[in-house]
């Protein structure tokens, strides 16, 4: 069983996958907005994608700041390696 | 020339998409998702930067950082982990470049590579709700201490493994070669009454003795003078929990294969390493003497 530690450790990791893929999709949708010739509809989509990237990376960022808060306080608590109390 | 970079995480898709991205920024990328290929790829490539996640399989990542420090300095490190701020001490004492907790935000993490290649000395404004605790490079302990003083301490070697014991005795013994001065004997677990008179200042423990590593190392520790630390020695391929639980409170582990001519792990090196680590502890504890010609 993974300990509360290596859990922990899993979870920032998702975080992180999150807001590296939300950087490196936008940067390939601004390379995408440059493209000459771009109908209306098509560079309002990208626009939009670019604003849903930016909301999941920010949404990615609070819930790190969450599992931080919780993180603090377990760890005070609870042996991380152990799971018990500490 | 684009600058070589290399990209270090256990998570291939983190590799795969970093990867691509700085490489659309013009790098040269290499990837690595474990210690022993890191490893090679450090040896083998002419490295700028090192993008460097802490907890790796295998080899760790602050092995890898402290190799890196003392065999590449002219290479830059950016050290990346995720809530393990309990490591964060570790890695301030040995050095790094940068140092971001996940997750990442690329724009960030491209302003601070651009910086470090570019050798700029201030650092660029990071958005501090973002970026937490990036800082200026950290000196390490010295391997030489002070001028015209020397390493000196009292080392006790257990290990079931009597080539390896038998060339960290030599190795230690010879001060023209390890430049310390070491007094060294070498015990089995039962021999207590010769550990309590000896009274080692640093004890180099083989994790071979699998299963008995906590209740030797607490009844050293009880001793009634207990050696100042305990530094761990052995088979990385056999590092079990236990080893990796006090490998987590921050005790040292450097890798010595069971096969001594492993040629990831040329003897030279590790015995080295292990060296090293000896040095750390006497630095941190003042375990040194002065040569005569020093002297007042």
């Amino acid at each position: 069983m993974a300990t509360i530690r290596e859990l922990f450790h899993s979870l920032g990791n998702k975080h992180n996958i999150l807001t590296v893929g939300c950087g490196a999709t936008k940067e390939t949708v601004e390379e995408c907005l440059k493209a000459e010739g771009l109908s209306k509809i098509v560079k309002d989509n990208l626009l939009e994608i670019l604003k849903n990237l930016e909301q999941i990376t920010n949404e990615a960022l609070e819930a790190d700041k969450i599992a931080t808060e919780i993180h603090d306080r377990i760890y005070k608590i609870i042996d991380p390696d152990t799971g018990k109390p500490g | 020339m684009p600058n070589n970079v290399l990209i270090v995480d256990d998570e291939k898709f983190l590799t795969d998409t970093l990867g691509a991205f700085l490489k659309s920024k013009g790098y040269n990328i290499f990837k690595a998702e474990d210690g022993q290929t890191t490893l090679n790829i450090i040896k083998n490539e002419m490295l700028d930067l090192v993008l460097l996640d802490i907890k790796l399989p295998g080899v760790d990542g602050i092995e890898i950082l402290r190799l890196m420090r003392r065999d590449y300095p002219q290479v830059k490190v950016i050290v990346m982990t995720a809530y393990d701020m309990e490591y964060k001490q570790r890695v301030d004492d040995i050095g790094y470049d940068a140092f971001f907790l996940k997750p990442l935000l690329l724009d960030d993490l491209t302003r601070e590579i651009e910086r470090l290649l570019s050798g700029e000395k201030t650092a660029t404004p990071l958005a501090e709700d973002k970026i937490k605790n990036t800082r200026q490079p950290v000196q390490g302990p010295q391997f030489t201490p002070l001028e015209g003083a020397l390493p000196k301490a009292r080392l006790l070697i257990v290990s079931p493994r009597n080539l390896i014991s038998g060339l960290l005795k030599d190795y230690f013994s010879k001060r023209e070669i390890c430049n310390g001065i070491y007094e060294i004997t070498e015990s089995g677990l039962e021999q207590l009454e010769h550990i309590r008179k000896f009274q080692p200042d640093i004890v180099l423990l083989d994790i071979a003795l699998v299963g008995m590593l906590g209740e030797f190392g607490l009844t050293l520790m009880n001793l009634p003078q207990p050696p100042k630390e305990i530094i761990l020695f052995g088979d990385p391929a056999v590092k079990w929990e236990e080893v990796e639980a006090l490998t987590r409170r921050g005790t040292r582990f450097i890798e010595i294969p069971s096969d001594l001519h492993d040629k990831g792990y040329p003897i030279k090196d590790t015995i080295e390493r292990l060296d090293n680590a000896v040095k750390d502890v006497c630095i941190k504890y003042g375990l040194v003497k002065k040569e005569k010609s020093y002297e007042p």
